[in-house]
């Protein structure tokens, strides 16, 4: 075996070796948000002067919208056991590109090469049209 | 004058990363004080698989330039171990400044915001670098060393070992070293600052290996127990897709800089990161300035800027 085929097999083996060891101790599953309090505080974080009026945690806790004081709406998504925030609506121009209906809830593919689709599980059809009407708005 | 033949030291290191990454995940289950996600690491560890064949793919373009430019150098330096350790503190004190400008040209942030891009802070996000370094050009900055007369290959030995360096500071299953330490080496400690997002920690603790540049230089910032660090990219990603990561930087910057004046386009190609043409978006200055008027009493702090 050259150093090459060596150091290649070493890097996949190590590669697989450490993925499978997080999964192993339970580090592979997604952590849902808490609540809508969660949601309103991880969102502080990224936006410290925004004041969240209400909004909704998805049927499976992976993302949470969110009304503004200024009319816009907010995102807090999950990765993993992380997690990410946008403003969805506002100033600045379009950031989703529509929005997507079906029975599961809403799919909203975003401007921003960064997190391209946010997902929000939601069972109640009128939930699901009251927010994709604001959201289209 | 015979060159030694030098050992790749990034490739040696790689039997060492498997193993202490094993180590710092036995930490994190038994202490808490780790934490890993499956797909994070996945992403960080294809993203160092990538950098390594992308430096593999360019490493003859940036040799041939490097040992052209060698052959018209003002000094010769030799190979003796005593120029190796002159070599690794200029390079050290090269890694600094490049690594500043990484943080405050948007241009090269687009490169470096890769490895920024992990929420989390562990042995994994060491090895989660950029595939576009060539293309920013961040290799450009050696070259004043190489036209002062250091040969490139004790350079690439020098930034070898200054990359492995950096890769065990990545880990938050250490807390503090001696004061001595801490007061000349780049720790832990220093670099989960360098990764924070939190406002009074941005833009800080640009070291390679010795900390005393940015004590030198002004952008040293202690951690401060009392505010833990929040890792990650002011914008955090909302994706693990490899491509994605490596890329989203380059694609915003196209955006930004379509139909608009060449001085605006200017700006986002060389403003620091966050700069819009119409004030709709926030620097890292702009974040320290909002955090100071809403924290007056934290004026004059390090990391905070002196007025609001």
């Amino acid at each position: 075996m050259d150093k090459t085929t060596f150091l290649l097999a070493f890097v996949i083996g190590g590669v697989g070796l450490v993925t499978l060891a997080t999964v192993l101790l339970g580090w592979g599953r997604r952590v849902p948000l808490s609540g809508l309090q969660e949601a309103q505080d991880r969102l502080a974080i990224d936006l410290p002067d925004a004041t969240v009026t209400g909004g909704i945690v998805a049927d499976d806790g992976l993302a949470a919208l969110l009304d503004l004081d200024d009319g816009r709406v907010a995102a807090v998504a999950c990765l993993g056991d992380r997690r990410w925030t946008r403003i969805l609506t506002g100033a600045g121009g379009p950031r989703i590109r529509g929005v997507q209906v079906s029975d599961e809830g809403l799919r909203i593919p975003l401007r921003d090469p960064g997190a391209p689709i946010l997902r929000v599980a939601l069972a109640d059809a009128d939930t699901r049209a009251h927010w994709a009407a604001r959201l289209e708005a | 004058m015979e060159i030694p033949d030098y050992p790749n030291i990034s490739e040696w290191a790689v039997p060492f990363y498997i193993v202490t990454m094993l180590v710092e995940l036995g930490i994190g289950w038994f202490t808490g004080r780790v934490r890993y996600e499956t797909r994070d690491t996945l992403a960080s560890l294809v993203m160092g698989g990538g950098s390594l064949l992308a430096g593999a793919l360019t490493a003859g373009a940036i040799g041939t330039v490097s040992l052209w430019l060698y052959e018209h150098r003002l000094f010769t330096f030799g190979f003796e171990p005593w120029w190796i350790v002159l070599a690794f503190v200029l390079d050290d004190l090269r890694y600094y400044w490049v690594h500043r400008f990484g943080h405050e040209i948007r241009w090269l942030w687009a490169a470096h915001i890769v490895h920024h891009s992990s929420q989390h802070y562990n042995l994994s996000t060491a090895l989660r670098q950029t595939w576009t370094s060539f293309f920013a050009l961040w290799w450009v900055v050696r070259l004043p060393l190489v036209f002062l007369g250091l040969h490139p290959a004790v350079l690439a030995f020098c930034g070898g070992i200054n990359l492995v360096y950096q890769y065990w500071i990545h880990t938050e299953a250490i807390r503090r070293f001696p004061p001595w330490f801490e007061a000349i080496m780049n720790t832990p400690s220093h670099h989960r600052v360098h990764h924070a997002t939190n406002p009074r920690y941005l833009d800080a603790n640009y070291a390679g290996t010795f900390i005393v540049w940015d004590r030198l230089f002004g952008t040293f910032v202690p951690e401060d127990d009392a505010e833990p660090c929040r890792y990650g990219i002011v914008k955090s990603l909302g994706t693990f897709n490899p491509l994605r990561i490596a890329l989203h930087e380059w694609v915003g910057i196209a955006r930004d800089a379509t139909g608009l004046s060449l001085r605006q386009r200017l700006g986002y190609l060389i403003g620091p990161p966050g700069w819009s043409h119409d004030g709709s978006r926030k620097t890292s200055a702009d974040l320290k300035r909002e955090h100071l008027r809403r924290h007056p009493e934290e004026a004059g702090k390090p990391g905070r800027p002196e007025v609001a």
